[in-house]
């Protein structure tokens, strides 16, 4: 690349990062500013007081930190045992979290698919499972934040020189079980935090499943926010400013919590390399046994449970009437699809676009930013592209519908597909990032002096090198732009349809057919680009021999 | 954009060909201009998307108007029409010139909140020639006890009442509070009612009130410290022992209607709360509900109510959205609406001609008073989330 | 005729103050191999980097490079025709040894003439049972002269070696070092070698400490 060229993209790629992405966070930024600062009033302590607004802060505490450990433990335990994840894993990633707690709810609590199925399963499944309890909103989150961890390990796990380390630690006498705890455990807790923190964060403002199957008296802080916000009093409208500063805040608790036990276990890890004594065998013993059906358990259930999912929102869709107590649907029909294909098409035809275009757009401006970095070779902090997963959703689009006002009308397609970029980017960031800083520049530099342009080298090397993580980084940006809901229906006016927008509504209704049909057809799109995803980045995978890791 | 360009174009030509082909309706000039201005429009109306049946009739809808006005109507189906009021409000904020909604389907306080800050386009019975029609009878002056003064026309009408199982909650006339509770405690956990705010289950306390005070007038009036403490006493007591016979002991509610209707034919529960008294028909007739479950008024009378169609001041195809609120209102979509095999729900007009008119099933009783309301969910939330 | 001069060389990190490496003149001229000789650390490989064009943020790195008495040192990577066989071979994963060796052809020649320079090659480095071959599945010393191939097929006018039989295990290295020369001495390579090993000096060799 010429000089010219080169200043040129330096110069262009700050534009569009600072344009694009900074500045609008920025200005949220700004916005939330006076929202924090409302705690700073009296009243705030009084409302803070009040039992009910503690209890909700207790709930989004336990959301925010229960299912990341939960996940990661059990993605942990399985994977110490083995190498290589189910190749299925990729597509249960395409399960919007609402289908998939929509789907348990109709196959696990009583009345549900399962208890009709298994005559006499009753009362097992009530005592087992309870509607709109915290504990089974934690076991859905558990079990649907699972598949995403697991990624986020498998590619930690991808990028470490294993087999030399388990070498070095079996020379040392380590079993391989102390060796994974005390040498890859530390390690993998460093790379899964920003996953974790993702995770915990999402648990902290979880809005649509903790509705569907958590408890409500009272609702996690996030749930209850959004109520306020919706009840139009001078006081509600106060309560939803201070809850969402206290969201925000809680956010800011999580993170504190999952790096405090990141620190904790890695001291713990520290400490028992350095004593060095193995553990006693009977406590081996009865832990790896318990991790083992942990690990396992967790693992096949989250998979099961969404494929059960899948298979009931299908079900649901051309079933035209089910009997209570009755084993098998009475009538069948397809009256519903024939009803709403149209619809159906023309939703998916929108969505499937959008995502297209925000999907490559993000992919884009995150491959530009990394080259920033790396022509620049300064780093940009994490954290600073994570933000629009940290700042809670609603207060974010709202301030931008702020901004944006009445330009919304004139352009509703580009302002949803601009604030869809910035969450796509941040997943896009979370997914490549990390196996993009490492690709080694020698690749360019031995292209380079057999005679490669720049334009060449960076085509025909660093791009084929990383094709199979950017693939999947393609992919991960579809399915976010297809679930998005808030600031598609807030910054697209009306005017912008996706098929979340209708499964959204339709799952508010009492058919249960039509909120099936338009949930199974949330998950088309995602799911088809996730196991063409998965294949095509199978098949361009390339291991890289400088390192040992397969970059994928 | 683009199309900006081409109005004018289209409106000339359009206006040439009315002239020459005027005659037919007996229209205000006015009307004719609104007419005129509206061909061509796309009207965004916003409005919860949640009944398959409403869903079904605006489609029939907006294929009427497409032909009789060229008019596009594009229903915005939302979760929830709270979003689009917060949008609404959000503009005035902003003071946005041009608002995002065109049209908006709501009732009680999203009403209020789109009201109380001015967003709302007024005189829509001068504007709706069809307004004419409205049954005079029906008491839609008042939404949720604040005057409509104009600002919003009925679309439909709704009845407070119970869905029961008949095999399980045998009545032979209404549930009454006594009958619901000492069911309740045969069995347990088989009762419930969803959330307050919902508006279903702040209806279900409202209701609950006028049954155990007997239709006490007091409730008929702005609330009085001694009103409160007397009847809110009653309504508690009678709760607090409810509650723990109550689905999951009252720990935790169901989230709107269509969730305790979707567990009322789960087998979970015995009874689950509606508003619209036609609907059972249809869903029965087309076996999404089975033929066990019958419907009941809770009390002795039925609270009766409208939701209404209103129209932001700041709307961008006014023209549009006030061909679609009169084409709403004409007897043709009104009675298209009523049939039960499609929405049944009940028209707000007179029929010129009053042959199969669905009727309210159950001795009505008005709304309590606005200050009821807010006073009845904060002492609920107070008490119980 | 193709030689290497360099002058006034100076690698110094950014961070200290005296120079890594200062390279008063040197000249290598046509079949000559000159090697450098000193222990990690002390810039050999930064040296190479640099002479090729690498940009080294950590290093100021001055002095006059030209090769076949041609200025190169203002002259981007591709422009400079100095080849480089680096410590691993960096044969590309996603290609096999026959699109590998095709990425380094850089002439003009009709594509017959292409094919038939790359069969040459092949059989001239005694590497054709391997042109399928995925770099993966080969051993180190197969893939140590697939990466030579590679860089002489590239036609460079001189060759820069950076510790190229240190991935080697002992019995594979004395073969490839053997080997190497033998292929270096017969294309007549201006060819300077960087090194620690002692063993890895060349006969009649000149050698530079540092």
């Amino acid at each position: 690349m010429s000089k010219g060229a080169g200043r040129l993209f330096m110069s262009g790629g700050i534009l569009m990062l600072t344009g694009l992405f900074l500045l609008p966070l920025g200005l949220a930024v700004i916005g939330l500013i006076p929202v924090t600062a409302s705690i700073f009033a009296a009243d705030f302590w009084e409302f803070i007081g009040e039992p009910s607004v503690r209890q909700s802060l207790g709930i989004s505490l336990v959301l925010g930190v229960l299912p990341p450990l939960l996940a990661g433990y059990t993605a942990f335990w399985f994977l110490s045992r083995r190498s290589q994840l189910p190749t299925w894993i990729a597509p249960l990633l395409a399960m919007p979290h609402v289908a998939f707690a929509v789907g348990m709810g109709l196959l696990l609590l009583p009345g549900g698919l399962a208890s009709r199925m298994l005559p006499g399963s009753w009362e097992f499944f009530q005592s087992l499972f309870v509607d709109k309890s915290l504990s089974f909103l934690v076991v859905v989150l558990w079990l649907k934040e699972l598949p995403f961890v697991l990624l986020m390990t498998a590619v930690a796990l991808h990028s470490a020189p294993l087999k030399q380390w388990r070498l070095v630690a079996r020379t040392f006498g380590y079993r391989d079980i102390d060796y994974f705890w005390r040498l890859v455990f530390p390690y993998l807790l460093k790379k899964l935090r920003l996953p974790l923190c993702v995770v915990a964060i999402y648990g902290v403002s979880v809005v649509d499943v903790a509705s569907v199957v958590g408890p409500n008296t009272p609702g996690p802080l996030a749930v209850r926010v959004l109520g306020w916000s919706q009840e139009f009093t001078d006081l509600s409208q106060q309560r939803a400013l201070w809850g969402t500063a206290l969201l925000f805040i809680m956010g800011l608790v999580t993170l504190a919590f999952v790096w405090l036990h990141e620190r904790c276990a890695c001291l713990w890890a520290s400490r028992q390399l350095s004593q060095g004594v193995p553990v006693s065998r009977r406590v081996v013993h009865l832990y790896q046994e318990f991790g083992r059906i942990m690990g396992t358990a967790g693992v096949y259930l989250s998979i099961l449970l969404t494929g059960a999912a899948f298979f009931t929102l299908i079900l649901w869709s051309v079933i035209e009437s089910w009997p209570v107590h009755t084993m098998i649907p009475q009538a069948w029909t397809w009256s519903h699809w024939q009803w709403e294909w149209e619809e159906v098409v023309n939703a998916l035809m929108q969505t499937g676009f959008l995502a297209l275009g925000v999907a490559s757009g993000a992919l884009i401006f995150v491959v530009v930013a990394l080259e920033l970095e790396a022509k620049t070779q300064r780093q940009l902090p994490d954290i600073l592209m994570l933000l629009p997963l940290i700042i809670p959703q609603l207060a974010l689009v709202f301030i931008w519908q702020q901004v944006v006002g009445v330009h919304s009308l004139t352009a509703p397609f580009l302002w949803v597909f601009w604030a869809q970029l910035i969450f796509a980017i941040s997943y896009v960031w979370l997914t490549l990032a990390a196996t993009y800083r490492r690709f080694s520049r020698i690749w360019l530099l031995q292209a380079k002096v057999l005679g490669y342009s720049d334009m060449q080298a960076w085509v025909k090397i660093k791009l084929r090198m990383l094709l199979a993580p950017l693939i999947l980084a393609w992919t991960v940006a579809f399915s976010v732009s297809v679930l998005l809901y808030l600031p598609t229906v807030i910054l697209g006016a009306g005017r912008v349809i996706t098929i979340t927008v209708e499964a959204t509504a339709y799952g508010s209704g009492f058919d249960r057919s039509l909120a099936a049909l338009y949930a199974f057809a949330q998950v088309v799109l995602p799911l088809v680009v996730f196991i063409g995803g998965a294949w095509l980045a199978r098949r361009f995978r390339v291991e890289d021999p400088a390192t040992g890791r397969a970059e994928a | 954009m683009f199309k900006a360009g081409r109005v004018p174009l289209i409106v000339t030509l359009w206006l040439v060909c009315v002239a020459l082909s005027q005659g037919e309706e007996l229209i205000t000039d006015d009307w004719q201009v609104t007419l005129q201005e509206a061909r061509g429009q796309t009207v965004y109306f916003h409005g919860w998307g949640g009944s398959t049946e409403a869903n079904r009739y605006l489609r029939w809808a907006a294929q009427e108007i497409q032909q009789q006005y060229g008019v596009r109507l594009q229903h915005v189906r939302l979760g929830d029409v709270s979003e689009s009021v917060a949008l609404v409000r959000q503009e005035m904020v902003n003071n946005q010139a041009r608002s995002a909604v065109d049209l908006i389907w709501v009732n009680g306080k999203n009403f209020h909140a789109l009201k109380d800050v001015g967003a709302l386009l007024g005189e829509l019975s001068a504007r709706v020639p069809n307004a004419a029609l409205l049954d005079p009878e029906q008491p839609f002056t008042e939404d949720f006890g604040v005057p409509t003064d104009d600002y919003e026309l009925p679309w439909g009408m709704a009845q407070f009442h119970l869905w029961i199982k008949n095999e399980e909650l045998q009545e032979d006339g209404a549930v009454t509070p006594r009958s619901l509770l000492e069911y309740a405690q045969r069995n347990p956990g088989r009762i419930t009612y969803p959330k307050p705010p919902e508006f279903h289950g702040t209806t279900f306390l409202k209701q609950l009130l006028l049954a155990l005070s007997g239709d006490d007038p007091r409730l008929q009036a702005p609330i009085t410290d001694e009103a409160r403490s007397e009847l809110f006493e009653l309504l508690f007591t009678y709760l607090d022992t409810l509650h723990p016979y109550a689905w999951r002991q009252g720990q935790a509610f169901p989230n709107s209607a269509a969730e305790q209707q979707r567990l009322m034919l789960d087998g979970r529960l015995s009874m689950a709360p509606n508003f619209n008294p036609a609907a059972l028909t249809g869903l029965q007739a087309r076996g999404q509900v089975s033929n066990h479950v019958r419907q009941t008024s809770f009390g002795a009378t039925a609270i009766t109510n409208h939701h209404f169609l209103a129209i932001p001041k700041a709307s961008v195809n006014q023209a549009g959205a006030l061909v679609v609120l009169n084409f709403l209102l004409s007897e043709d979509a009104q009675r298209q609406k009523a049939d039960p095999q499609i929405w049944g729900d009940p028209p707000v007009i007179k029929f010129s001609e009053s042959k199969d008119v669905v009727g309210m099933p159950f001795p009505p009783a008005p709304e309590p008073h606005v200050t009821w309301h807010d006073a009845l969910e904060s002492a609920w939330r107070a008490r119980y989330e | 005729m193709s030689q290497l001069e360099l002058r006034g060389i100076r690698i110094q990190l950014r961070s200290q103050s005296s120079p890594l490496i200062e390279l008063p003149e040197l000249t290598i001229q046509q079949g000559e191999i000159v090697v450098l000789m000193g222990p990690s650390g002390s810039g050999k490989s930064s040296l190479l980097h640099w002479l090729v064009g690498d940009s080294l943020p950590e290093f100021d790195c001055s002095g006059e490079i030209r090769v076949g008495g041609v200025r190169v040192d203002a002259l981007p990577t591709q422009a400079r025709r100095i080849g480089l066989r680096m410590q691993q071979p960096w044969l590309f994963p996603h290609l096999t040894v026959r699109e590998n060796l095709q990425c380094a052809q850089r002439g003009t020649e009709t594509p017959a003439e292409r094919a038939r320079q790359l069969q040459a090659c092949l059989d001239a480095f005694g590497i054709a049972h391997l042109s399928e071959q995925a770099p993966d599945v080969m051993s180190g010393g197969q893939a140590a002269r697939v990466a030579l191939a590679r860089a002489i097929l590239n036609q460079p006018a001189v060759m820069l070696l950076d510790e190229p039989f240190s991935s080697l295990d002992t019995a594979t290295r004395e073969e490839v070092r053997a080997w190497t020369f033998a292929q270096l001495a017969r294309q007549g390579l201006p060819t300077l070698l960087v090194t620690h090993d002692i063993q890895d000096i060349p006969e009649h060799a000149q050698v530079i400490y540092v």
